[in-house]
């Protein structure tokens, strides 16, 4: 059983098969997207993916653009931004458009990991209450 | 803005230059004509009178100076016989008058008894007879005579006045007052002339003297003579030029005969002519210029020294910022580009490392060792990599930080609680003495803190060997807003001082400093529009200067501060 459906977003080929690699020894069920528009039509064949890793810089549709639209179209699927940018702007941008975190690349694989995990914590735990909530709301109309 | 600031000012100045240069020109051009026309004018006149008095006295001074030689002598064959025969005297006198002798006298004194006297100018000759013996008792020392009023309208008159009187010598006065002379424009106002002579009783003349005063100038000369009877003295009395002859003739023992002729030429030369003024005003015009060029040059110098200076200190922060912008942007394209690879270069590194971690074969080896430390290096030096290119990121940034209301001083100190714990491992103390009243300003509070950190760790830095410590000042002037940040550290030497705001100059040895903190900080205060300026003294301590523009008041504080 992974830990979580990562879908892995960046121009970088050599980057994402090596991260791929290395994510998936440990334990995360890995999904790559070599652009902002591969990575909607992926999760649009995969809904289940429950963090995507998306990097800023890509040409097309770039990572803020990607975002928004992600975010529009799965609300709860979280967003951590990997930046080349190291500027707090671009981080405060992403983050105001609802992106759970954001790394500098290159990241360290330990910190990468722990965020990762947290976004899925995040995620399953309000699909959970939205899950009770319905179950609520079930059980009230049942009862009427 | 500094620069059409100043290009304004320069135009400006060297078109005002120019005009009162030009102006000069003309002026000095009509001080030399006007002074050439009056130097003319009086030549002109001045040669007019002098051919005037060249006809004088060629003609009838000479006439005259002639015609009392001969006359006198025939006059002193019968003055013993005649001399109480008015009649001839008139007639002998009268020959001496001639209107173009302008001024002249003649009187024939009679030491004895009565003076006999003709002054000059009308035709019509009349004479005063007066017996000074008579009137000796009565008034000895102030015997005047009177001896022409001539119609009333003229102004000659001699008077001769027997001032003692001994055995063996008698001293005469004559006075001869003009008050107002022929209708010759050049003549002076006034005129005065008197002479002297001290005689024997034979009629000798000892000696001479005169005294004449023109528009109360005074001009004296003596002479010494021997007179002879009978014979005939001319003795030309002058003072600088300034001359009148006297004739005389002693005939007998109580006779005498004197003549007088002024030369009027030399009283021209004793007035001031209008050409002097002119040529004192042109003289005046002249020294004006040349004050005046002597003042355009000195401020046209100092302007252009000033200029120099100013356009010098612009150069160099123009060139700095040139430089900072080129090379901020290569900075950004080579971050960005580098960054990608090292982070591929660096998960590599991490794959192998987890490959590595699960081979169980190798595993307690020393391959495994060596391996496991060269990842470690690869990856320890892939962040390295990632701590210049994001240094070098912020500091090509654009200034699109958001722009809030900074309170500088409250920044400050901030920064020097932040570094207080790093200032006393150092043994660093820091003293604050700040201005309460600088105003906020409207500023990027992190590029602000960037700034003040970086020369707070820099001061702190230069200081960490021997301790020492940082003076943080700010204060408010008409140019801005100043902060100096003053440390007792070990200096700089001239030869980095003007390659400190240089990206990737650093004296911090290999791996401990980027060298961009301080381009950082210059490219922060450059797009403020404010300047950063260092100087320094090795062995003695480094201060950094920045200066910030003032904020723009709105039109809203300066009615306040009116009211």
């Amino acid at each position: 059983m992974s830990l979580a459906k990562v879908l892995l977003v960046d121009d970088e080929v050599p980057f994402v098969e090596t991260m791929v690699k290395r994510l998936s020894r440990r334990d995360f069920d890995l999904l790559t997207a070599y652009s902002g528009q591969e990575a909607l039509d992926v999760m649009e064949r995969d809904p289940r993916v429950d963090v995507v890793i998306l990097d800023v810089k890509m040409p097309g549709i770039d990572g803020i653009e990607t975002l928004k639209e992600i975010k529009l179209r799965y609300p709860l699927v979280e967003v951590i931004m990997l930046t080349a940018h190291a500027t707090v702007e671009s981080a405060i941008d992403g983050m105001k458009l609802g992106a759970f975190d954001y790394l500098m690349k290159p990241a360290e694989m330990d910190q990468l990991v722990d965020k990762v995990k947290r976004a899925e914590n995040i995620k399953r735990h309000k699909e959970e209450r939205i899950a009770e909530a319905q179950a609520m709301d079930i059980y009230h109309r049942r009862g009427d | 803005m500094k620069i059409t600031g100043l290009s304004f000012l320069g135009t400006t100045g060297k078109f005002f230059f120019l005009i009162l240069g030009l102006s000069l020109v003309p002026v000095l051009f009509s001080g030399i004509f006007l002074y050439y026309l009056d130097f003319r004018e009086t030549k002109i006149r001045h040669d007019e009178l002098a051919r005037q008095n060249a006809y004088f006295q060629a003609q009838n001074l000479n006439d005259l100076i002639s015609k009392i030689r001969t006359d006198l002598h025939l006059l002193a064959d019968m003055a013993e016989t005649r001399i109480h025969d008015h009649e001839f005297i008139n007639q002998l006198i009268s020959g001496y008058v001639s209107p173009q002798v302008i001024v002249s006298g003649v009187a024939v004194v009679s030491l004895g008894g009565e003076v006999l006297a003709r002054t000059g100018q009308t035709p019509k000759a009349e004479s005063i007879t007066w017996d000074i013996s008579q009137m000796e008792g009565s008034r000895r020392k102030e015997c005047f005579a009177f001896l022409s009023k001539l119609n009333g309208q003229q102004w000659n008159m001699i008077m001769v006045q027997r001032m003692m009187s001994d055995s063996e010598t008698m001293f005469l006065k004559a006075f001869l007052p003009v008050e107002s002379i022929m209708p010759v424009k050049s003549l002076p106002g006034s005129f005065l002339a008197r002479w002297s002579a001290l005689m024997d009783h034979q009629g000798n003349v000892l000696s001479l003297g005169g005294t004449w005063s023109i528009d109360e100038k005074l001009f004296q000369d003596y002479a010494t003579l021997s007179f002879e009877r009978d014979r005939l003295v001319e003795a030309e009395i002058n003072d600088n030029g300034h001359s009148f002859q006297v004739f005389m003739m002693p005939v007998a023992q109580n006779l005498m005969i004197l003549g007088l002729a002024f030369d009027f030429y030399d009283f021209t030369t004793g007035r001031e002519p209008l050409g002097t003024a002119i040529l004192i005003l042109a003289a005046g015009w002249i020294l004006i210029m040349i004050l005046v060029s002597y003042l355009i040059a000195q401020r046209g110098a100092d302007y252009l020294a000033r200029r120099e200076v100013c356009l010098q200190a612009m150069n160099e922060q123009v060139v700095e910022a040139g430089k900072m912008a080129s090379i901020g942007e290569l900075a950004s394209g080579i971050a960005h580009e580098i960054n990608n690879p090292v982070a591929i270069m660096v998960e590599e590194a991490g794959w192998m490392q987890d490959l590595l971690e699960d081979d169980t074969q190798l595993a307690g080896t020393k391959n495994f060792e060596e391996l496991s430390r060269s990842l470690r290096q690869i990856r320890q030096q892939g962040r390295r990599c990632k701590d210049i290119t994001y240094k070098l990121l912020s500091f090509a940034r654009k200034s699109d930080s958001r722009i809030q209301e900074v309170d500088l001083n409250a920044l400050v100190q901030e920064i020097a609680a932040i570094s207080e714990k790093r200032a006393k491992y150092a043994g660093v103390k820091i003293n604050m003495d700040l201005d309460p009243s600088i105003p906020s300003i409207q500023t990027s509070s992190t590029e602000m803190q960037q700034v003040f950190l970086n020369i707070v760790n820099n001061s702190i830095d230069a200081m960490e060997r021997k301790g020492g410590e940082l003076t943080i000042s700010s204060k408010q002037d008409s140019e801005g807003i100043h902060f100096r940040f003053s440390d007792t550290g070990e200096g700089i030497p001239k030869a980095n001082l003007g390659k400190i705001f240089d990206p990737f100059f650093t004296t911090k040895p290999v791996g401990k400093g980027t060298g961009l903190g301080l381009s950082i900080c210059f490219a922060i205060i450059q797009n403020l529009g404010g300047k950063i300026i260092v100087t320094s003294q090795p062995g003695q301590g480094t201060t950094f200067h920045i200066q910030l523009p003032c904020p723009e008041k709105k039109p809203g504080d300066i009615l306040i501060q009116t009211e």
